[in-house]
């Protein structure tokens, strides 16, 4: 009876003991973590519309759960600290239906009634410009995360920031890399599709080309349902073009290398709009697919790491590649794409620009923005002071090596070297 | 002197005024935010501008959202080029943007005019497919030719710049005026002889004829007004959107137009008013609500509108008598 008393007295004894134990650890580990503990001040507004209908549907709905996992892990990882005190963030969002005709009144909304701080502009450039003019009024940051296009920031608009990579830099990485080849021999044919898109990127690759001292010898835009790649080809041949860049969508990016292929264009590099970057690609094409490269503004194993940030000196910012994947698919069950990390980024830099600015005052978030070099899982990001187009974040070039997709570009994401020149391509 | 009174007695007349000071009121007393009143004054104008052509004449002018495309781009390319216009547009309350408008506007109702001539001579649904032809003509003209005037475009996107809508208070007077207009014009037509001669039209078009209603001239008259106040609206949204793009030539604005005139009733002008202004505060209501099911609970209301009051709302309304009155006679 004695005994069996005594050892429940050491069982309480002990209980007590690895109770105070836990709970001075979690006290300790809760100070070390979250630092001096700030107040909470609040809750930060991020307002934002979203295309949950419509055309651009399927980009919409990846851009808000990119979002949502930003939002996540900052809050987790202890908010943003403003004026000595901690808040959160959330997302206020609406409907865009994919149409710019009731963006500007969901925007005032989002300002006037749901009081947000900073806003984050709708996917597409179409409907960013029915935004821009809102936030203008306002003197609201928005930062656009699915504009490509570099137009609206020639507009005099001061408080629109981009964070991705504008059109006319989609060819720039391709460009460069070539460059780094210091091959004296590179002559260039650009044949692309003849749509906004294509062509601004075709101006912008025309530009690069005439800065790296790099040899335009053909260009050509065709009409869009384009087939028939066989006559441009031949042209191109004859003005001996020993490297193809161009290409739109998928079918007719398919079509132009499939029949380069056939025709037995001897090329050094190939690099192709979009097709490339679908799995499709390889499947339709085999072996001609092999050797051929693509821009991307993000591709799912890119090697974005803190330690590459803190080699090139700048702040590493937001969860690392493998846990924004790894949240992404326990919140979701999907994989992300570059839709849904683009505004992940945005809200990364929104976050970012407000912590530096240290207030919610607009021109000083504007201000603070424009001072940011920060690298996040979706790359670096740093914006031109004066127009807030994005300068820093580079595409990543992908390349089909023996029928697997690889990062090659630039070297802070690559997983593998690239092949130059494409072996199976240019010794045949 | 003016028989106060008089006017007094007219619902509709009371309606569009008082719709004109709702809307007033609320800008002033910042009631609802800026965007939200010009967006519902773009709506309600636009299934007014309609009702000209569709709700007296019968003519469903199925592709009519080209008018909000023409004039839209007209307007952007006139302000892009013109940069003195450009950097005016934003002063003296508007009026520079409404004027452009006008000549937005004109060229919409000159080309509703032109391919009028030969388009009024169909009826019924093949006038509606016309239409469509229009409409998707013209886009596909605006989208081959739109990069080619400026390589700068991003394809069939003018982007205006940002000084031109700086404030937006410019806009609002511009769309308010417009909008004024437009219900004060559905208002004068209805009652004019010219209002008549349509209606009769879309009773029976052989017999209006037979009876001396001049059919050609009238129903090209309602078509280009019609589409010259389309136009002016389709030009001053362009403008608060930051610039035009395809959407303008969407078809989809079309069947809103339609949608807001027939669940309010046809053949009125207080019908599609109040139509026009249910169907928008309940879209907007629903789409900031419940955006998943929107569009499955809009749909329902409307169709179970169609399906029980096929007159619309007014419709319904106007078949009743009060105190010795049909209100149909009073009801215009």
């Amino acid at each position: 009876m004695k005994s069996r008393l005594a050892i429940s007295m050491a069982t309480i004894a002990l209980i007590i003991i690895i109770a105070v134990a836990v709970i001075a650890g979690a006290v300790y580990y809760f100070l070390m973590t979250k630092g001096p503990a700030e107040e909470f001040g609040g809750v930060i507004k991020i307002g934002v519309t979203v295309s949950l209908k419509g055309k651009y549907q399927r980009e919409g709905d990846l851009a808000l759960k990119g979002m949502q996992v930003a939002v996540k892990w900052v809050n987790e990882h202890g908010g943003v600290v403003v004026g000595g005190k901690r808040y959160n963030i959330s997302l206020v969002y609406y409907d865009d239906e994919s149409s710019p005709d009731r963006v500007p009144q969901l925007y005032s909304k989002l300002v006037e009634e749901d009081q947000v701080d900073i806003l984050l502009a709708p996917y597409s450039s179409t409907l960013t410009k029915a935004a821009a003019p809102v936030a203008e009024q306002y003197k609201k940051v928005i930062i656009s995360h699915g504009g490509a296009s570099d137009s609206i920031f020639q507009q005099g608009y001061k408080y629109a920031v981009q964070v991705l990579t504008p059109a006319t830099k989609y060819l720039r990485s391709i460009i460069t890399l070539l460059k780094e080849q210091n091959d004296p021999d590179i002559k260039i044919a650009l044949i692309y599709e003849n749509t906004a898109f294509s062509s601004t990127v075709a101006k912008g690759a025309k530009e690069a080309i005439q800065e790296e001292g790099l040899n335009l010898v053909y260009e050509f835009a065709y009409e869009k349902g384009t087939q028939d790649f066989a006559s441009i080809i031949e042209e191109a041949k004859a003005a001996g073009a020993n490297v193809l860049l161009g290409g739109g969508h998928f079918q007719d990016g398919v079509a132009l290398t499939q029949q380069a292929w056939q025709l037995g264009w001897k090329l050094k590099a190939i690099g192709i709009l979009v097709a490339p970057t679908l799995p499709d690609f390889y499947e339709t094409l085999g072996d001609a697919a092999n050797g051929v490269m693509a821009p991307a503004q993000w591709e799912i194993g890119v090697k974005y790491s803190p330690e590459a940030a803190q080699q090139l000196g700048i702040e590493w910012y937001g969860p690392t590649n493998e846990e924004y994947v790894q949240m992404f698919q326990d919140m979701f069950g999907e994989t992300p794409d570059y839709h849904a990390t683009e505004a992940t980024a945005a809200v990364l830099f929104a976050v970012k620009a407000i912590e530096k600015a240290g207030s919610l005052d607009s021109d000083a978030i504007r201000a603070a923005a424009s001072q940011l070099d920060i690298m996040t899982c979706f790359g670096r990001i740093k914006i031109d002071p004066a127009t807030g187009i994005q300068v820093a974040h580079q595409m990543v070039v992908i390349q089909w090596q023996n029928g697997e997709k690889k990062i090659i570009y630039p070297p802070e994401a690559a997983e593998a070297n690239p092949i130059y020149p494409a072996t199976n391509w240019w010794e045949r | 002197m003016v028989n106060v009174k008089e006017y007094l007695e007219r619902p509709t007349f009371v309606l569009i005024i008082l719709v004109l000071v709702a809307i007033a009121l609320a800008k002033l007393l910042r009631l609802e935010t800026t965007d939200y009143l010009i967006t519902i004054m773009f709506f309600i104008g636009i299934a007014m501008s309609l009702n000209l052509i569709m709700g007296f004449a019968g003519y469903v002018s199925f592709g009519h959202t080209v008018f909000l495309g023409i004039s839209g781009y007209i307007f952007a390319l006139i302000v892009y080029y013109n940069v003195w216009l450009a950097e005016m547009l934003d002063t003296l309350f508007g009026i520079p943007i409404f004027l452009v408008a006008i000549v937005a506007g004109g060229v919409s109702a000159l080309v509703a005019f032109l391919v009028g001539v030969p388009v009024l001579k169909l009826r019924g649904a093949f006038f509606a497919i016309a239409t469509i032809g229009l409409d998707f003509a013209a886009l596909y003209i605006v989208k081959a030719f739109i990069p080619i005037i400026n390589p700068e475009f991003f394809g069939a996107q003018i982007i205006l710049p940002a000084y031109a809508l700086a404030y937006k208070n410019n806009v609002f007077v511009a769309m308010y005026i417009t909008f004024a207009l437009v219900l004060i014009t559905n208002y004068v037509v209805r009652r004019s002889r010219f209002g008549m001669g349509l209606l009769a039209i879309s009773e029976d078009e052989d017999a209006a004829e037979a009876l001396g209603v001049p059919t050609r001239k009238y129903k090209l008259l309602a078509f280009a007004l019609s589409a010259f106040f389309t136009g002016m609206l389709g030009a001053i949204f362009g403008l608060n959107a930051g610039g035009v793009d395809e959407n303008l030539f969407n078809l989809a604005h079309t069947i809103d137009m339609i949608v807001m005139i027939v669940i309010g009733g046809i053949g009125t002008v207080m019908g599609p008013l109040v139509g026009s202004i249910i169907y928008f505060i309940l879209y907007d209501t629903l789409l900031v609500t419940y955006p998943e099911f929107n569009l499955v609970i809009l749909g329902s209301i409307v169709a179970v509108l169609v399906l029980f009051a096929p007159r619309g709302i007014i419709g319904i309304i106007r078949g009743k008598t009060i105190r010795g009155k049909r209100l149909r006679d009073i009801i215009e």
